[in-house]
């Protein structure tokens, strides 16, 4: 492991993950997750629809800072990058947009979600500061394994923020588990190699996964990539802690939008009926 | 400056440049990349069978050959050019593209993936993945397969299922990303066949090891012809032919080692392809390395006459190297690219690619400088018979 000793221990100032595993725990419910590229198509728009998700039942976000090169994004991830650029997204508007939700929610965990180059050319302890401000609570760096991230994990432990691991049924332990006190919050589990918006593994293939996960590591295990419906999402919630959905919703949103303004309320009483529909068929099952 | 001090020291570092910033599930891909490269390139029967390719399929070694008609002036230093071009398949390419397939086929792969943007590193692959039986996927940026259909129509004929890439830039780097994402999906059976030493650790030391050829053979060379040249200019797309002449002298600390950028259309630099000189440091495609980037680090579209140029990302070892001040930097406009690529052909009856265009004029400046006594090498890494449409188009300007 290449991550270095942290000069201070991490400590969190809101463990607002920590908080929302033991609620749903007493609830015996798993977490309902999503993902949105902040400032997609607008600010105004994204901030809405980040609190509709919460009000219709999703845990925790994680909202995408947008990039101009998501080279582990398919299709459906990149367009909506690219939405979010001409709409003037940017690592600060970014910031700007989790702190906004925050003056209305403050315990839904924020988790940021991104590439390595907009934290680099920010530096690394500017970054950690500045997110910690702004209420996120834990960071997804998609092209940052913990193997290259000894500095970005001492300024994250510096303010308190979490270094989300992934896992993969490839990988060693020693590339999803640290003692470092920044890799934490819990760990996202990728029971599939490819792109986002790619195919779907099997329900046992993701039980092994997950499996494996716990018997490495004491965090809790959210699985994405490749979940696509609510049956799929409820088959994931029983075997794991935590279901991300991100793709496929975007895919329905994105639909709705053609014939909507997407701050208007009828495409976020869409966006609610459908994180709804997911929701329900989640916690009803066994 | 020695040796040691530019070969990739802990996890593929050179100096605080390069690293392994890519997705964890290719991890273990590049892990045992890594594992197969040493054992083979330990493995003299690899060595041996690689030597006889580079030999006898791809055309090595290529000549070392002055061009005294070339200069407009009299009485600068003498320019030899070291003619990649005259390769079978891809220029420069095809040192980086036989190796690594040969890599590929010793790890029981059956297929290959790559990008390409100025043709070449395609053109490589294509053929060499015909020669070893591996099935052969290709990316190209719609921009740059619209500049030059006969290279993709040559990497059709070859097996190649080429893809053209909408996105982003619609050049290289946007076919860089494509061809990644494939290789994430299908890395159990497919090798990713970098074309620069670019990218993730081991890409850029295997990379920059398969193309040492071309320095090794130059120094052996100007033995024979008895010279000692001032200075080695080449330019920088990806850096493979950059890396590859270079090698075999970053130990003389007499000799000036230039490589030269793409400035685009004109000395604004509104959008070029300078990001040795003007980029910043940053994180892309799998390294720390200079990035042409904005304050936000969003990736800067790049523009340059010469596909192979137009990159924002740069080789971490060559980002090393400018930084510790071994290797110095030029910016060649595309209009005096162009002119030096057309006065070359009229006058010496060699067509070279828009990409050693720039070289050829950067080292006709540095030549001016120096006395008729002296001599410098430019690096030739492909033929300008991609070129021949935008060499033939009216100038604008």
């Amino acid at each position: 492991m290449s991550a270095s000793i942290p000069c201070e221990q991490t400590t969190p100032e809101t463990q607002r993950i920590a908080a929302m595993f033991r609620r749903l725990n007493d609830a015996q419910r798993p977490a309902f997750v999503t993902y949105t590229v902040a400032g997609d198509p607008s600010f105004e728009a994204c901030l809405a629809r980040l609190h509709q998700f919460v009000a219709s039942g999703i845990d925790m976000i994680e909202i995408g800072h947008p990039f101009s090169d998501p080279i582990l994004d398919g299709a459906t991830i990149q367009q909506a990058n690219i939405r979010a650029l001409s709409a003037g997204g940017n690592l600060e508007r970014t910031l700007e947009l989790c702190a906004a939700f925050r003056t209305q929610d403050t315990t839904t965990p924020l988790i940021l979600m991104g590439y390595a180059n907009p934290l680099a050319v920010m530096g690394y302890e500017r970054f950690a500061a500045r997110a910690a401000a702004a209420g996120v609570d834990g960071l997804i760096a998609g092209d940052f394994p913990l193997r290259e991230a000894g500095p970005l994990l001492d300024a994250l432990a510096h303010h308190g923020l979490y270094l989300i691991p992934m896992a993969a049924p490839t990988l060693a332990p020693k590339d999803f588990t640290s003692e470092h006190p920044a890799v934490g919050g819990f760990l996202y589990c990728i029971p599939v190699v490819g792109p986002t918006g790619g195919p779907s593994a099997s329900i046992n293939a993701i039980a092994e996964g997950v499996a494996r996960c716990l018997a490495e590591s004491s965090l809790p295990v959210m699985v994405g990539f490749g979940v696509k419906t609510p049956a799929m999402a409820a088959d994931v919630g029983r075997v794991a802690d935590g279901v991300i959905v991100a793709t496929a919703l975007i895919d329905l949103f994105q639909q709705a939008a053609q014939d909507d303004d997407p701050a208007s309320p009828d495409f976020l009483n869409y966006v609610g009926q459908e994180i709804g529909r997911f929701r329900k068929v989640i916690d009803a099952a066994p | 400056m020695g040796l040691d001090a530019h070969i990739a020291t802990q996890t593929g570092r050179f100096g605080s440049f390069g690293g392994q910033f890519v997705a964890p599930v290719l991890l273990p891909v590049l892990d045992r990349l890594e594992d197969g490269f040493h054992d083979a390139w330990a493995d003299p029967a690899f060595r041996d069978r690689l030597t006889l390719l580079l030999n006898r399929y791809v055309g090595r070694p290529t000549p070392l050959f002055d061009i005294p008609a070339f200069p407009r002036e009299a009485g600068g230093a003498q320019i030899v050019l070291k003619r990649d071009d005259l390769t079978f398949n891809g220029g420069n390419y095809a040192n980086s593209a036989v190796g690594q397939c040969l890599l590929a086929k010793r790890m029981g792969l059956e297929a290959v993936v790559c990008e390409t943007g100025s043709g070449q590193n395609g053109i490589a692959t294509a053929a060499v993945a015909a020669r070893f039986g591996m099935g052969c996927t290709i990316y190209i940026g719609a921009s740059d397969a619209a500049r030059q259909p006969t290279a993709v129509k040559k990497m059709r004929l070859f097996g190649a299922e080429v893809k053209v890439v909408d996105d982003a830039d619609q050049t290289l780097s946007a076919a860089l990303s494509a061809a990644m994402r494939h290789w994430m999906g299908t890395s159990d059976t497919t090798a990713y066949v970098a074309g620069a030493p670019i990218g993730p650790h081991p890409y850029p030391a295997m990379v920059a090891a398969f193309q040492a050829v071309i320095g090794r053979e130059t120094r052996l060379q100007l033995i024979d012809h008895g010279l000692a040249p001032s200075a080695y200019v080449s330019a920088v797309g990806g850096g493979s032919s950059t890396i590859g002449l270079f090698s075999a002298f970053w130990g003389d600390p007499q000799v000036r080692l230039i490589a030269v950028e793409g400035a685009g259309a004109n000395d604004g630099f509104a959008a070029h392809a300078a990001r040795l000189s003007r980029g910043r440091r940053g994180i892309f495609h799998g390294a720390e390395t200079l990035v042409l980037s904005d304050a936000q680090g969003q990736i800067l579209p790049t523009r340059s006459i010469a596909p192979g140029l137009s990159y924002p990302g740069s080789a971490p070892q060559l980002a090393d190297l400018v930084q510790s001040g071994r290797v110095e930097t030029m910016a060649i406009s595309d209009a005096a690219a162009k002119e030096a690529v057309l006065r070359l052909a009229q006058r010496e009856g060699i067509l070279l690619c828009l990409e050693a265009g720039h070289a050829l004029a950067a080292a006709e400046r540095l030549a001016l400088e120096m006395g008729p006594d002296q001599s410098v090498v430019v690096m030739a890494q492909s033929s300008g018979d991609k070129d021949i449409e935008t060499l033939t188009e009216e100038t604008t300007e």
